[in-house]
């Protein structure tokens, strides 16, 4: 076992980088370490040719980069060190009224707002409000030279130089090691309001997500959930949501509403992807055109797969393949144009199938920007997914 | 360059590797065809291209770069000119490449609710196209009757809804793109997300640097059922941009917020004589959309702010006709300039919001040192500054001054954590002052990622990138009066 160090702040953390890529020792980095099932296998594709050998990477703790750097509430932007803990973040903003409005996705209670970046995934309100790159104003970073660099900055409307702080956002630590993040932050919703539309058929429940994405009203998340049906979550003033709720009543025919508790507890579950987490097989998570999802998961229970969930209005698709059931996740994904991602079981896990594969010319161009950023191939070699 | 180009050889060389193009009228090398490309929207630079080619398709794009890599002619894409950084200035020796004939909508999806265009559709025909079946697209950059999407792409365009909906980059689902050997890729599509690195992000914004879009798919949005604004008057700049916070601290996002201060009000009531206070040293304007319900709540509650933030005069709009009659004289400020002096130098910086009141100290104080007078119109609510500096052309020293101003004014943004552009973009404009805003490592990396992509440096040579490195003085400026697109209106 190589010995796990700790810089103490980025001006170190460079200098540690500067040093791996002159002898080529690859470096691998975790602050809170809660996602390490996210993003293994497929990376060697891209450095095949480099000749790191056996060489030990060199593993690196970031956590010291923690701590709120800057909050301005009026200004609706939070500058914090990568490692600081989502559960240190989310409170503070709560406490404003604010929050980050891609619902970052936790996996586990150590997420950091570096590794939420590094990942890239955002939460149910994906359907309406953006991803995560859609709220990170700037980053700085660690490139694979070992210089350190910023890229954006902390206002909304920004056109100096390449957007690379949104480039990086998702690339798992493989174009720069994050160092310090701005978020661009929004006003959290005074209220919300669960509404059920009980559709047992699969084309049915498809009719009304469709039905329902289309509408006026503010919903902020639409997810299908075998058990449940149709949910959508309205989001807005606590005495306007009634009005919205009656618009869509009439013309819709809504089943029940969930409690208040009810609805946080199911985003939540939804969210983190808690009941199928619960249970041993392998996780895979798909990506598809909304109108794909009824092919798709068509295809999975013909496979035997039932446990799934559809979230972001038929976007993205949660799916369980239970033990002893291999599943050609790609293959089916291809085939109602989307992609999928396949998580690593455990930490031996070589994950070949980890992330989706790229045509000829997406990888050649993928490998272009990352031998500009980290020309020693040296940053987190095995992760990003693709 | 030891030799000069001969610039007859290559436009012959040029004619025998396009064919097609050549054959149609779409490649154009007389000088009195070039004339039109000569400048974009900040017409104080000129240049006079090679030659102009005008493809029709993806094909024809690709058969035209990969010629041009073998001749090793630049090229500079263009979409409609309007730019207000010189980014689609042409280089002598380099090919415009206008991408103006592919301007065909491709696929209205509403089940996905995107739409797919080619690069030379203008920004409204998007929203003209679908706002039958009540879906709009939502960056509105100010030029949108004229300016193309494949512009918009290249520029990362904003307009005045950009706190609450994004720029283009935030409104982009897909782009297919010729590279620089002439490799066509595509990105994205119906889907949320993506294989790979997000180039779809890295090539936004990257002002024609890394490749040349040919095709584009579009988020669209259901037009809100209700919109209503609020226009509202204080007796200083401190107090309006404290009005701001202060919406923004009651959990409101409006869909737009715009400030003006004195000079401009007075400039705008010489002009059209909509009704603005006076006198007024500072107006905020407020506009909030949504479902109707959520509307009324929200226009009360910025009512409450703005009367506890000291303003002294309120108009509310609730009728679309109500609504236009506010925003008339904000949309004419620029083209007011014009009444009250000769020429006006339009600059773009973003600052934090809380900084107006220091930054517009500062700039007044500069105003005074210089002998010039500053305008400011302000989109509030993302922080882009538009000051205007007034000067005589004519004068002898006046627009050298101005020049100096404004680069004042722009170092200025930077050093209170703001951006040098919010929306022009660099371009040739502010080329010079990247160094200003970011360090020689920020800048290498930068530099080092667009030779991975364009290796020969085919593409749009000589913008965003400085070619010295060092925090330079200004030397840029727009001569009002001779602005082209007179007819665009600019906010």
């Amino acid at each position: 076992m190589s010995q796990i160090a700790q810089p103490a702040d980025a001006t170190q953390l460079a200098s540690i980088v500067e040093a791996a890529a002159r002898t080529r020792t690859p470096i691998v980095t975790a602050a809170g370490d809660s996602k390490w099932d996210w993003g293994r296998g497929r990376a060697d594709d891209i450095h095949s040719d480099s000749s790191h050998g056996d060489s030990i990477p060199t593993q690196l703790s970031l956590a010291a980069l923690s701590g709120i750097v800057d909050y301005q509430p009026s200004e609706l932007v939070l500058v914090v060190g990568a490692a600081t803990p989502l559960s240190q973040i989310e409170p503070l903003l709560s406490e404003q009224g604010q929050h980050l409005a891609f619902e970052p996705v936790h996996w586990r209670s150590t997420a950091t707002a570096g590794g939420t970046v590094a990942v890239g995934l955002a939460g149910p309100r994906r359907f309406r409000a953006g991803s995560v790159r859609d709220f990170v104003l700037g980053l700085q970073f660690v490139d694979g030279k070992g210089r350190l660099v910023r890229s954006g900055g902390r206002v909304v409307k920004n056109v100096s130089g390449f957007d690379l702080w949104r480039g990086l956002t998702g690339s798992f630590g493989g174009l720069g090691l994050i160092t310090e993040i701005c978020f661009k932050l929004w006003p959290r919703p005074e209220a919300q309001c669960t509404l059920r539309f009980k559709r047992t058929q699969l084309q049915a429940a498809s009719l009304t997500m469709l039905q329902l994405a289309q509408r006026q009203e503010e919903i902020s998340a639409l997810a299908y959930v075998p058990t449940q049906g149709v949910l959508a979550r309205l989001e807005g003033s606590e005495s306007a949501l009634q009005g919205q709720i009656e618009s869509i009543a009439r013309d819709v025919a809504i089943d029940d509403r969930l409690s208040l508790e009810e609805s946080h507890t199911l985003w939540r579950a939804l969210r983190e992807v808690e009941s199928l987490r619960e249970k041993s097989g392998t996780l895979w998570r798909f990506v598809v055109p909304a109108a794909g999802w009824v092919q798709l998961v068509g295809d999975l229970t013909a496979r035997g797969i039932e446990d799934y969930h559809v979230d972001w209005g038929g976007g993205q698709v949660w799916a369980l393949a239970g033990e002893g059931l291999p599943l050609k996740g790609h293959e089916i994904a291809d085939r109602v144009g989307g992609i999928a991602w396949r998580l690593a079981t455990n930490r031996q896990d070589t994950n070949a199938e980890g992330g989706p594969p790229l045509d000829p010319g997406l990888k050649r161009l993928n490998m272009r920007l990352k031998n500009a950023c980290d020309p020693q191939g040296i940053l987190n070699p095995g992760r990003g997914a693709f | 360059m030891t030799e000069p180009v001969d610039r007859e050889k290559q436009r012959k060389a040029l004619r025998r590797a396009l064919p097609q193009l050549a054959k149609t009228g779409a490649l154009l090398d007389a000088d009195e065809d070039l004339v039109v490309y000569e400048c974009d929207g900040l017409s104080a630079y000129r240049q006079t291209p090679l030659a102009v080619a005008l493809p029709g398709n993806t094909q024809q794009v690709q058969q035209t770069v990969r010629a041009c890599a073998e001749l090793s002619i630049p090229i500079v894409p263009w979409g409609a000119g309007t730019g207000l950084s010189g980014g689609a200035l042409a280089v002598a020796d380099g090919l415009v490449l206008s991408l103006a004939r592919m301007n065909r909508i491709l696929d209205i999806d509403y089940d996905h609710r995107c739409v797919t265009v080619e690069p030379g559709v203008t920004n409204l025909a998007v929203s003209h196209a679908v706002s039958g079946h009540g879906y709009y697209y939502a960056p509105d950059p100010s030029s949108q009757i004229a300016c193309t999407v494949g512009g918009n792409v290249a520029e990362n365009s904003g307009g005045v809804h950009c706190l609450k909906y994004g720029t283009t980059t935030n409104n982009l689902l897909g782009l297919q793109i010729v590279l620089a050997d002439g490799e066509m890729i595509e990105i994205g599509g119906a889907a949320l997300e993506r294989a790979g690195y997000d180039l779809l992000a890295l090539f936004t914004g990257s002002e024609g640097l890394l490749g040349v879009i040919t095709q584009a798919t579009l988020r669209i949005l259901r037009t809100p059922e209700s919109a209503q604004a609020m226009m509202a008057t204080f007796d200083s700049i401190g107090a309006a941009g404290g009005a701001v916070a202060d919406v923004i601290g009651a959990g409101i996002v409006p869909a737009g917020m715009e400030i003006m201060d004195r000079l401009s009000i007075e400039a705008v009531e010489d002009f059209l004589g909509c009704g603005y206070p006076r006198g007024a040293a500072a107006l905020l304007l407020v506009e909030v959309d949504g479902p109707s319900t959520e509307v009324n709540l929200q226009i009360a509650a910025v009512e409450t702010c703005l009367r506890q933030a000291g303003a002294t005069d309120l108009q509310h709009a609730t009728t679309a006709e109500q609504r236009q009659r506010l925003w008339a004289g904000r949309k004419a400020a620029f083209p007011a300039m014009g009444r009250i002096a000769p020429d006006y130098y339009c600059m773009d910086g973003t600052i934090p919001r809380g900084q107006l009141a220091t930054v517009l100290g500062r700039i007044e104080a500069l105003s005074e040192e210089f002998d010039l007078r500053v305008a400011n119109v302000f989109h509030a609510g993302d922080g882009n500054l538009h000051p205007l500096v007034l000067y005589d052309g004519n004068k002898p020293g006046d627009l050298e001054k101005a020049e100096e101003l404004g680069a004042e004014i722009l170092k200025l943004c930077v050093a209170v954590g703001g951006v040098l552009s919010g929306e022009h973009g660099i371009g040739v404009e502010k080329r010079d002052l990247m160094p200003c805003m970011f360090t020689d490592d920020d800048l290498d990396l930068q530099e080092e990622i667009r030779l991975a992509f364009d290796p020969a440096l085919l593409l749009n040579p000589g913008k965003v990138y400085p070619q010295l490195r060092q925090c330079a003085e200004g030397r840029t400026h727009v001569h009002g009066g001779r602005r082209p697109f007179p007819d665009l209106e600019r906010f």
